[in-house]
């Protein structure tokens, strides 16, 4: 299947030129001809030039050098001041619950100990894995040291997350976070009769998330599909137990027994605090990639592709979560996706304020930028995964997608060539 | 066994946090794991220089007469380490160090000018061996002083006779006068110290050890007498000798690290590595201490002191981060 199949391009010669730079590994004789791979061309992009493309790569480094050679004491202190309020939240959390039996202790040891786990997760844990801390030389907060409160443990998730994910992001047969081989979250992926139960299925994965992701992390599929045994499969899942064990054990016996007579209400609290964090970050990472309007691309895209071209499909394949400076902390600036995936090593605290230059150039390049309130990205998340139980769902969701395009790109593609051309500097 | 038994349970408790991670939360020097000092008092002990009083956290292991120490600063954001001798004994209460503000030195000029009492720094292990038995012969240049303080209030030495050159204001002019050794001063506004000089101060200094400590013209003119007269020496430099540089450098891959850095022909590995955000081990930074090493397993690396290609296939090549430059792509298992 290729892009040309949902748009209206029959004329050759507007193929745009990179096609023939990607297609010459594999048709050296030009573009236009029979077998050219088209599949970097999806509806949204189908209006600009090989020089856009370049342009707009060049315009996002620009953003990030500028970002990069400003990091200073006020980053460090910002980073340290989230770690010092995690564990503050942490100890405050774990004293209140000492004394569960008493409601009021209950309600906000709970609270105290979900907010602690959640910071630690996404504003820490997630981003100083990614490295985004890495040049402070802090040997404690860096990326080959951290060890984070998750199941999953570090070394796995760099793996699949930073690697898999961020490298081949919405790449089907490449990201395996589309659906996290249980949920069919696009129309290329083939339905199953399992699927007809994954609006529950979807919803005991938020239960459990945590536990979902480190399975997940273990690449289990790769025995199902032969190309490892189980028996090298075996040390990693040891490890992971291990980690596992030790987590539950602290959440669930240790500090329960601590509290005495509030042993079992504490032990509540503890499971309703990491259900929340699951729950919650279930949300915002479903926010981020799943969406409706989200694209999703096929593997030939990959062949030869540019970093220019893998800039744009990193804002195509993500969607950003709109609120308040303290929705964005408790997402971990996931809610700036889009800016994430561009920059995955930059430090969280400083996608907001690129946030507004990213979207000025989506639109004055004609690019959709996915990005609403979180109740309307979770709900088209979970309408996609409705309809999507059911075979089909190709036309909905493209239809959707068609509808968040930006409206006369190409006219404004066109007005913007004229007037460089005019002004050749202005760019 | 019950401290063991204590740890495995308060590790229960904080994982997958250490324990330490919430000592070091209540008071940074607390931790367990990593030694760090807060700035308790400075002095000025010369003209551009300032001696800093240290308290040590509990991970401090403690020095022997001689040794230096890495301290850690962040500017910046960034940390950046840097190496001095220890000036105090090792059972003094606090440590301290003496810092001369270098031009265009921003961590000497932070540690000489800015920093405050209440000041955290990060602090590496002592390291270093500049000491020798025997009756002893100190000659120190400038703020070359310290490590022999080092050596004399550390009660390391028996009998020593200190030769100390400076330009006019001496550093630490005012503790010469407490020290357990027979001290010589000698102005440099007027001219060098030479070897030469030594006949008239020291008659009997053929039958002395020499330590010496000072700028890099004077470690050779004293280094090259003691040769000539048979006479042991130990020199101790704070500076590198001036890298010697051929070559393009190239790319350095760390694997442990996963870091992969370019680095021009006189960048040593280190510095590379470290600016390319990985965390690699280092202690004096100047190819003394061999805290930094690690193996060489493909290309070639420049040694900056003495110019000296070494490669990978020459079997386990085990090469100082601190002091070599990459000499071609290599790859260093860090």
């Amino acid at each position: 299947m290729t892009a040309l199949d949902h748009r209206p391009l029959t004329n050759p010669e507007t193929i745009p030129e990179h096609v023939t730079r990607i297609n010459e590994a594999k048709t050296p004789t030009g573009p236009g001809r029979p077998g050219a791979s088209t599949a970097h061309i999806t509806a949204s992009t189908a209006h600009l030039s090989v020089e856009d493309v370049e342009r707009i790569g060049a315009e996002l480094e620009a953003i990030r050098e500028q970002v990069m050679s400003s990091l200073g004491e006020a980053d460090a202190r910002y980073i340290r001041r989230v770690i010092r309020t995690q564990r503050g939240c942490e100890i405050a959390g774990r004293i209140l619950l000492l004394g569960a039996l008493f409601p009021p202790a209950l309600v906000a040891g709970t609270a105290s100990l979900a907010v602690a786990k959640i910071l630690e997760n996404m504003e820490i844990g997630h981003n100083v894995l990614h490295g985004q801390w890495d040049w402070m030389r802090d040997p404690e907060i860096h990326s080959t040291t951290w060890e984070w409160d998750h199941v999953s443990t570090a070394s796995s998730w760099q793996q699949t997350h930073n690697y898999l994910h961020h490298t081949y992001t919405n790449v089907h047969n490449k990201d395996r976070d589309i659906g996290y081989n249980v949920l069919r979250v696009d129309p290329d992926q083939p339905w199953h009769p399992t699927y007809l139960f994954q609006t529950i299925t979807n919803l005991g994965l938020a239960l459990i998330f945590e536990y979902g992701i480190a399975a997940f992390d273990l690449e289990l599929d790769q025995v199902q599909r032969g190309e490892k045994t189980w028996a090298e499969k075996m040390p990693e899942i040891k490890v992971m137990l291990r980690k596992a064990g030790k987590q539950a054990l602290k959440d669930y016996v240790v500090f329960p027994a601590l509290s005495g007579p509030s042993f079992v209400p504490a032990l509540v609290g503890g499971l309703l605090a990491n259900t929340i964090r699951n729950v919650w970050s279930h949300a915002v990472i479903f926010c981020g990639h799943f969406p409706v309007e989200v694209e999703t691309f096929d593997e030939e895209r990959l062949e030869n592709e540019s970093q220019a071209e893998w800039y744009v499909r990193q804002m195509l394949g993500s969607a950003n979560i709109e609120g308040s400076p303290l929705l964005h902390i408790m997402t971990g600036n996931l809610s700036h996706q889009i800016e994430h995936h561009l920059f995955p090593d930059m430090p969280s605290n400083h996608y907001a304020r690129i946030a507004p230059q990213v979207r000025d150039l989506c639109r004055r390049y004609g690019l959709p930028y996915h990005a609403g309130p979180m109740w309307k990205q979770y709900g088209g998340v979970l309408w996609k995964i409705a309809r999507l139980s059911f075979p089909g769902g190709h036309e909905t969701i493209a239809k959707r997608q068609r509808k968040a395009l930006p409206v006369g790109r190409k006219a404004a593609a066109t007005l913007r060539r004229l007037r460089e051309r005019a002004l050749p500097h202005a760019a | 066994m019950i401290a063991g038994v204590l740890g495995r349970a308060t590790r229960a408790l904080t994982t997958p946090l250490l324990p330490d991670d919430y000592l070091a939360f209540v008071n940074p020097l607390w931790s367990l794991r990593t030694p760090r000092a807060r700035v308790v008092a400075t002095r000025p002990v010369g003209p551009a220089t300032t001696e800093l009083t240290l308290r040590t956290g509990v991970a401090w292991r403690g020095h022997r007469p001689g040794q230096h120490v890495g301290l850690g600063v962040d500017l910046g954001g960034r940390r950046h380490w840097r190496t001095y001798s220890i000036t105090s004994a090792p059972t003094d209460e606090h440590l301290t160090v003496s810092v001369t503000a270098v031009v265009d030195g921003s961590v000497s000029t932070h540690l000489a000018r800015i920093a405050r009492p209440g000041d955290l720094l990060g602090l590496g292990p002592a390291a270093g061996g500049f000491t020798a038995d025997g009756p002893l012969l100190m000659i120190s240049g400038g703020s070359g002083i310290t490590p022999m303080l080092g050596l004399l209030r550390g009660g390391a030495v028996a009998d020593a006779v200190l030769v100390h050159s400076g330009r006019g204001g001496h550093v630490h002019a005012d503790d010469l006068a407490d020290l357990p050794a027979t001290v010589h001063r000698h102005d440099s506004t007027g001219g060098h110290l030479r070897p030469a000089d030594l006949d008239d101060l020291v008659p009997d200094w053929r039958s002395r050890t020499m330590l010496v400590c000072g700028p890099a013209g004077m470690l050779d003119a004293f280094s090259t007498a003691a040769t000539d007269a048979g006479v042991p020496c130990v020199v101790e430099r704070f500076r590198p000798p001036e890298p010697v540089a051929t070559g393009t450098g190239g790319t350095v891959t760390f694997t442990t690290s996963g870091v992969v850095a370019t680095a021009d022909a006189v960048t040593p590995l280190l510095r590379a590595g470290e600016d390319a955000g990985a965390l690699l081990p280092s202690g004096c930074r100047m190819g003394i201490c061999h805290t930094c090493v690690g193996r060489l397993s493909a290309g070639a690396v420049r040694n900056l002191h003495t110019g000296e290609l070494e490669t990978a296939d020459e079997g386990d090549v085990i090469v100082r981060t601190c002091v070599s430059a990459a000499a071609g792509d290599c790859v260093v298992d860090l």
